[in-house]
């Protein structure tokens, strides 16, 4: 329980059920979060998050049990869920001037400074590609200083050259404040490089966590084909059940 | 507060079309009328009124009501910057309306800007929960209804005017009373609407 952020959750709806999982969070990790389409990546970061409540179960920052209120009065956490949720006619000044307002830590020279280094322009969001929306909401995410982040595919609609220089800037983030973050991809290069840890979701259930060093030590193939691996094998293990029933 | 009443701000700035101009069209046929300036309060005072709607609306469309939950702003702030926006809108239409009033007729009247204030504002005390809790394409189902109200209101004239006789003593005190409690329900069931937004 010394953990930065610790959760013991499951989450049931009645077409899918995330099953209960272990979850914790260490200052300076980096944790990436992989699974086919519809595993539960969104679910899992939702529940996080507090934006879903669990069906059973506690989250925990520092020791304390968060309710999604306790979130709303010590906002130390900071998200992204692939949506830019401002008037597609703002620009980033005017996404700076109303989160200013809600976040007691927000940085406006830091914000400035990371929209300069991603190279986003101050333009209305409408006009912004999908991989600029991405970095926008990284400089926001980042300018609030927030101890923990959760990502839903960040990494989303980026060239590489940006997917680089946006994977570097959070592990810079991270190793400088001391926080942690959370990032679902379906890239499972950028986890090779840039994550510590791993977790692997296959239909709601967690079936692979741990530290990559740990995979990668003793193991001559990659990250990637480790993780084909596992999953080929639960698609096998399904296959062989629906062959039983 | 002030970070959600700057974004609502903008955003119907940002949203102004020319099919406002479209509200023009029934005030010109009043032009020189004698109930122009009545027609002109009344619908000034919806336009103006019906930004509040589009603000949330915008907060809907750009799913910033997924949001509610884990923003750093409570419940509370959130609904109450839609009832302060409406304070302002109204306030703005009372103005606007004052200034036509007295270019058109060369009298100080506050009578017009009264309506047009007032139909703002009554406007939203219907419209804003309603829009929390059904969302804003249902929430307007709501408003149609609330249109069958003085029709039903006709049939008890003669109660309406008994009451009226006995209250009558009384009736800004009454009138401010019911207000208070009419915006007492609205907020509340605003607050409770926003508590329930979850994905």
């Amino acid at each position: 329980m010394s953990s930065l952020f610790y959760a013991k959750v499951s989450k049931r709806y009645p077409a899918f059920e995330l099953q209960p999982f272990d979850f914790y969070l260490n200052e300076c990790d980096i944790v990436g979060l992989i699974g086919a389409n519809g595993a539960g990546k969104t679910t899992f970061l939702n529940l996080l998050e507090g934006r879903c409540l669990p069906s059973s179960g506690e989250v925990y920052y520092k020791g304390r049990v968060m309710k999604p209120i306790s979130w709303k009065k010590n906002p130390v956490v900071s998200f992204y869920d692939g949506i830019c949720p401002f008037c597609e006619k703002f620009n980033p000044k005017d996404i700076c001037t109303v989160m200013a307002d809600w976040y007691p830590k927000w940085s406006s020279e830091q914000y400035f400074d990371y929209l300069n280094f991603l190279n986003v322009q101050i333009i209305a969001i409408k006009q912004m590609s999908l991989g600029t929306k991405n970095k926008l909401m990284l400089a926001t995410m980042l300018a609030q200083n927030p101890e923990i982040l959760f990502c839903d595919e960040l990494t989303t609609g980026l060239d590489p050259v940006a997917r680089e220089k946006v994977l570097h800037l959070l592990k810079e983030y991270i190793n400088k404040t001391h926080s942690a973050v959370i990032f679902s991809t379906h890239i499972i290069s950028d986890l090779e490089k840039f994550a510590s840890r791993i977790i692997l979701l296959d239909n709601g259930k967690v079936i692979l966590n741990t530290d990559i060093s740990c995979i990668l030590e003793g193991n001559k193939i990659s990250l990637e084909n480790v993780v084909y691996d596992y999953l080929s094998k639960s698609t096998l293990a399904k296959g062989n059940d629906n062959l039983i029933l | 507060m002030k970070g959600l009443l700057y974004k609502d701000f903008k955003s119907i700035l940002k949203l102004i079309s020319p099919v406002y101009l479209m509200s023009l069209i029934p005030i010109i046929v009043y032009i020189g009328k004698d109930m122009f300036l009545f027609m002109f309060s009344i619908i000034i005072g919806i336009l103006f009124g019906m930004q509040v709607s589009i603000t949330i609306s915008v907060d809907e469309k750009t799913k910033l009501v997924n949001y509610y939950r884990i923003l750093p702003l409570s419940y509370h702030v959130i609904a109450m910057e839609k009832y302060i926006f409406t304070l302002i809108i109204s306030l703005l239409t009372g103005i606007i309306i004052f200034l036509v009033t007295f270019s058109y007729s060369g009298q100080l009247s506050l009578l017009y800007p009264f309506i047009g204030f007032y139909v703002a504002l009554i406007y939203n005390m219907i419209v804003i929960p309603a829009s929390f809790y059904f969302g804003v394409e249902k929430g307007r189902y709501i408003l149609i209804g609330f249109t069958i109200l003085p029709i039903i209101i006709t049939k008890f004239n003669n109660v309406l005017l008994k009451l009226y006789s006995i209250l009558q003593t009384n009736l800004i005190a009454l009138a401010v009373i019911l207000h208070l409690i009419i915006f007492v329900i609205s907020y509340v069931i605003s607050v409770k609407s926003i508590e329930k937004y979850r994905i």
